[in-house]
């Protein structure tokens, strides 16, 4: 028993010795790169590096993390698989993120920091202040941007060549969630509408989406009303919404807890008509928050029951990296993909210009929201927004489910 | 009618609870003179001790709401002694300094902690009633009851037992108490716990109607320093009956203008209170 014991006496950690140990540590590490083979401390292959500068943190936050898992997950499949292959030579990818807090200050600093320090030619954003920020840098430095972000035009189109934006706004997805409730409801049950949305850019790109899509439809709006982030009691918002009676209600952009709390108020003052909430694509918390309320709601872009292999691969992938997972991480999943072809197509990862028209022309079949391409030539003279099948999940006496898959019927001269 | 009765219903729960949160701030500074401006990362800290307590073990929810109460008291309490004690007597703006740097670990280790999403609490009651058209919601009457009978036995406390006398002798002139008997220490510590405690309980009932985020503490910040402010800073009548000014407020002007307009008619009515009456509505000089 205990042989090891007197074999080996116990080394007593004294200060000499952890000094002794530390440099000699702190020394191995600093000379390595000049006694170790490259090999043996860096990839061999070249790396491309795409920078996020994502609102990490505040009210946007659950949008910014969705976001940056794609890309982490994404980069992580696509250098397990072998790298992007360019010209016949593979690269990795490296993905790094930066906290913007949803402030285009912060954002702008941190793209700053990625297009000059980290030498990034990529960078991805989530929403109007980060993006704002973000374009601020980008374009003027010829760096590529993809972007979810809902409605704004002035800072989009041929003026902005490097700038994509792949998630669909209101409008957009609204071609395909307002045929399937008319196809629930009936055209009659849905005459008029009302927009609750954050008063902020997002909150004002949102409602210019929703409203340009309720002209098309022929809908009349009943009222717009704006919440400050900081609201906690959505009572008088939804009181006063519904005082108008409104055959249903769009809320946008709006994170699940606040339109839970929008469904809730709106339920408990006895409001019957649809709720749709384009930008919540959860229902775990609308449940846990809306609990019985929780019925007659509509969720675009939401695909809360994963059904094809990739689709369950995605999600099992994301559980296993993430510790979590929720269909708006997997609705942004395929960008990095988009990417991917966009720079093997091109066949090169420096000219961001040939990068961006390879991009355009990407077309995907097979990812978390289905078939995806970039549209939008008529309306903004290049093809430069994300346009993918809309899963529409309802709620309805508390259980959540895809109840529709449709690609958007835009316009001939969308 | 039925919606001026809405919206006073409405106003009545959030004033309500507004004032839960700012009567524990107002006993902080009448009796310690300090300001906490960390007072809403006890409100959130509330919230989430109930989540956990109610949503991912599955324990009964009152239990949550008292087990939240006591965890915060004890933090509250901890605070108190090992941060701001050795700040007595010193300038105010130390203790203000400390509160803010408490309020970026708070709510940022809250983030790492708890995650960014938004997260519910299912109430201990659903459903209620249509009458002529004005909805009482179950959940909204329990959560106001309780908020109500609190404020009162907060009152009943400090006004009928000993501590509760030796906690306003402290806030009315601590010298002269300590040099009754009365151990100021001791007092500072249960006031600061208090206090923090009654914020972690307005949390439980408002993250409970609503949703809760690590950030939701800034909010409730500064709507207290509204409330009390108004109703006069060491008040506790004057924190209730700010809170029912500014929940009114909140509740009519949004329903029938905007919220903007209510956040605009907020201050202006803080504005015209402090012209009017400097020390709040029911408040003393301090200085």
């Amino acid at each position: 028993m205990n042989t090891w014991k007197s074999k080996s006496p116990p080394s007593l950690i004294t200060r000499r010795r952890l000094l002794r140990t530390g440099t000699a540590a702190i020394g191995g590490a600093l000379a390595a790169p000049a006694i170790l083979p490259k090999s043996a401390l860096a990839q061999t292959m070249p790396t491309i590096k795409i920078g996020g500068a994502v609102p990490l943190s505040g009210p946007v936050a659950y949008w910014g993390h969705s976001t940056m898992q794609g890309f982490v997950d994404g980069a992580a499949v696509i250098n397990e698989a072998g790298g992007v292959m360019i010209d016949g030579e593979p690269h990795q990818l490296e993905v790094i993120n930066y906290d913007t807090k949803g402030e285009v200050a912060d954002s702008r600093a941190a793209t700053l920091r990625l297009v000059e320090q980290d030498e990034v030619k990529f960078v991805y954003s989530q929403a109007a202040a980060s993006t704002v920020g973000m374009l601020q840098v980008t374009e003027p430095a010829n760096v590529l941007s993809i972007v979810a972000c809902w409605g704004y035009l002035q800072l989009f189109g041929e003026d902005y060549p490097l700038h994509f934006r792949a998630e669909m706004s209101d409008y957009e997805q609204g071609f395909a969630y307002i045929p399937y409730m008319q196809d629930k409801y009936g055209k009659d049950a849905l005459k008029t509408a009302a927009f609750i949305g954050p008063d902020d850019q997002d909150g004002i790109d949102c409602h210019f989406s929703y409203q340009r899509l309720m002209e098309y439809y022929g809908i009349e709006q009943k009222g717009v009303e704006y919440f400050n982030w900081e609201d906690t009691d959505f009572y008088p918002i939804v009181a006063k919404t519904i005082r108008d009676k409104p055959d249903f209600i769009v809320t946008s952009p709006s994170p699940p807890g606040i339109t839970a709390s929008i469904i809730k108020a709106a339920r408990e003052m006895g409001y019957k008509g649809p709720i749709a909430s384009p930008a919540a694509s959860e229902t775990k918390t609308i449940l846990e928050v809306a609990g019985e309320h929780a019925t007659d709601v509509i969720l675009p872009v939401t695909n809360v029951s994963p059904s094809t292999d990739t689709q369950k691969a995605i999600e099992a992938r994301f559980n296993e990296r993430f510790g979590s997972f929720n269909a708006l991480a997997g609705n942004y999943s395929w960008w990095i993909y988009s990417l991917k072809a966009a720079l093997e197509m091109a066949g090169t990862a420096t000219d961001t210009m040939a990068v961006a028209e390879a991009l355009a022309q990407v077309e995907l079949n097979d990812t978390y929201v289905g078939k995806v391409k970039w549209a939008g030539e008529n309306s903004f003279g290049v093809n430069r927004q994300g346009i993918y099948d809309c899963f529409t999940t309802t709620i309805d006496d508390g259980v959540a489910e895809v109840s529709d898959i449709r690609f958007p019927a835009l316009p001939d001269d969308y | 009618m039925t919606e001026l009765l809405q919206m006073g219903l409405t106003g009545f729960n959030l004033g309500l609870m507004y004032a839960l949160i700012a009567i524990g701030l107002t006993l902080i500074f009448g009796v310690m003179r300090i300001i906490q401006y960390a007072h809403g990362e006890m409100f959130m800290l509330g919230a989430f001790t109930l989540y956990y307590w109610h949503v991912e073990f599955g324990l009964p929810y009152w239990l949550g709401v008292v087990a939240s109460a006591v965890i915060i008291f004890g933090f509250g309490a901890v605070l108190q002694i090992v941060l701001f004690r050795p700040l007595h007597g010193k300038n105010i703006l130390y203790s203000l300094a400390v509160s803010l740097g408490l309020v970026l670990i708070i709510s940022s280790t809250g983030q790492i902690l708890f995650g960014t999403t938004v997260k519910g609490i299912p109430g201990p009651v659903s459903g209620g009633v249509l009458m002529g058209g004005t909805y009482l919601s179950y959940e909204r009457m329990v959560i106001s009851a309780v908020s109500a009978a609190l404020i009162a036995g907060l009152w009943f406390f400090l006004r009928f037992t000993v501590t509760g006398l030796a906690i306003r002798a402290v806030a009315e002139d601590p010298d002269t108490s300590a040099l009754q008997g009365v151990q100021t220490k001791r007092i500072h510590w249960i006031a600061f716990g208090l206090g923090s405690a009654m914020a972690a309980i307005a949390g439980c009932m408002m993250g409970t109607l609503l949703s809760i985020v690590p950030t939701m503490g800034f909010l409730a910040t500064i709507k207290a320093f509204m409330i009390v402010i108004m109703g006069g800073l060491g008040s506790v009548v004057g924190a209730l009956v700010g809170g029912m000014v500014l929940g009114m407020i909140d509740s009519v002007v949004t329903t029938t203008i905007s919220g903007d307009i209510a956040l605009i008619l907020s201050f202006v009515v803080i504005f015209l209170v402090l012209v009017f009456r400097p020390s709040g509505l029911f408040g003393q000089n301090w200085d």
